[in-house]
């Protein structure tokens, strides 16, 4: 091994407590990332243990195959789940991610990751009831692990470097699959040009979820308009004058994703959001509206401010049980941008 | 040189020492700044503002190997 080895008294409790006196924990109790666990963790891809998957700010570490390993068996990963710790982590440090300010920000903020293709299958990933909730050891620990690399190799450390001024309860884990066989449209991998077989990852950068429960729309025109209506909020992080790139993700259900289809294309429903999705210029205070037009932001149109001035910037995709009609809407924090890799270190047969 | 509020300090040193320069000239200002009236902003100014002449005066330095 090319890290420390640290001999501590063999049992459960002594390893626990070494790993928590180190910081090492998310303040759960961690798997013991003990030699033989770790190897077999780095033996799901075929990189060498020193190897630079990526270098993650705000630390600038390296993060090796063998760190990220380590990280992947506290949080209770299965090796099988390594290859998409590996591609997520490369993901995150794509400079349109913006990892130094995801992870040093005010904001509430943390990674999302967003799976598609045959990997939901293989590896029982969840992509139904209760998504972004317990009970799924694919979704938990993957999403965990994540979060654990970016405290114990990025170093985000509230307080010191990280000054998120609450973080939101999804920074322990949150990772989702999306729900491919109920999507009318193209999936994320398929919208970033991959190959809708390809197995892939998303990582995503939201500041919260905000449900958009609606129950009495009778045609897909209204659901859309009270979709947009949802977005609007005038202390949204879409509606300041330096953020002008922000992305809007939307996590359609499945009824609601089925019922949309029936008059919408994705993209023609991205150019309704930016039609639709506006603060009426009298709902402004005077001194954002005059920041806003000093900072030059395309989104001012006649009386109004978009929240978005350009389709794309609405992020759609398709997750959440079926039966119930709640969208979830993830406003983001800012300037970082959801980017997608193909997981590369998988079986043929996934 | 940085200027920096002071809730900030840490993580400017720690990215600065991150990034090869441990010692990187900083001028520290009050925080919260948004909130402060634009006389206030003028009057912080005014007073940091012989601290910045010097800070940017130090010899340029060459960056550390990164340290993590």
């Amino acid at each position: 091994m090319t890290v420390d080895r640290i001999p501590v008294r063999d049992t459960y409790d002594d390893i626990l407590e070494a790993a928590y006196a180190r910081g090492w924990t998310d303040g759960l109790p961690i798997v013991p990332p003990t030699e033989n666990r770790v190897n077999r963790m780095m033996s799901a891809v075929p990189l060498p243990p020193d190897h630079v998957v990526a270098v993650l700010p705000p630390r600038w570490s390296d993060a090796t195959v063998e760190k990220l390993a380590i990280n992947a068996v506290m949080a209770g990963c299965l090796p099988e789940y390594f290859p998409i710790i590996v591609e997520a982590i490369e993901a995150c440090a794509d400079p349109r991610y913006e990892l130094y300010g995801l992870n040093t920000t005010t904001n509430p903020v943390a990674p999302m990751l967003v799976l598609n293709g045959p990997v939901r299958q293989r590896l029982g990933i969840n992509c139904s009831w209760g998504v972004l909730g317990p009970g799924n050891r694919a979704n938990a620990t993957i999403g965990r692990a994540v979060s654990l690399i970016m405290s114990n190799i990025a170093g985000r450390i509230p307080g010191e470097v990280c000054k998120a001024t609450y973080k939101i309860p999804g920074a322990f884990s949150m990772c989702v699959g999306e729900f491919e066989e109920r999507n009318p449209w193209e999936p994320l991998h398929v919208e970033a040009g991959l190959a809708k077989e390809q197995s892939a990852v998303t990582v995503a950068a939201p500041s919260g979820t905000f449900n958009i429960m609606d129950m009495e729309s009778k045609t897909p025109e209204d659901l859309l308009f009270t979709m947009a209506a949802s977005l609007i909020g005038l202390g949204s992080n879409n509606i300041f004058p330096f953020y002008g790139l922000a992305e809007m993700i939307i996590m359609l259900c499945p009824n609601h994703a089925e019922f949309l289809a029936k008059s919408y294309t994705k993209r023609r429903m991205q150019e309704e959001l930016v039609r639709l999705a506006r603060v009426p210029r009298s709902l402004c205070t005077p001194n954002k509206l005059r920041m806003m037009q000093s900072a030059g932001t395309d989104q001012i149109e006649g009386e109004s401010i978009r929240v978005a001035a350009r389709p794309e910037q609405f992020r759609i995709f398709v997750a959440g049980g079926l039966g119930g009609l709640h969208t979830c809407f993830f406003p983001t924090y800012g300037d970082s941008l959801m980017v997608t890799r193909p997981i590369r270190f998988l079986p043929a047969s996934s | 040189m940085s200027i920096v509020t002071e809730q900030f300090v840490s993580l400017s040193k720690s990215t600065a020492r991150s990034r090869g320069y441990p010692d990187l000239p900083m001028v520290v200002v009050p925080h919260p700044f948004e909130t402060l009236p634009p006389e206030r902003i003028r009057t912080i100014a005014d007073e940091k503002l012989e601290d910045i002449i010097q800070q940017i005066r130090k010899p340029h330095t060459e960056p550390l190997p990164p340290q993590s």
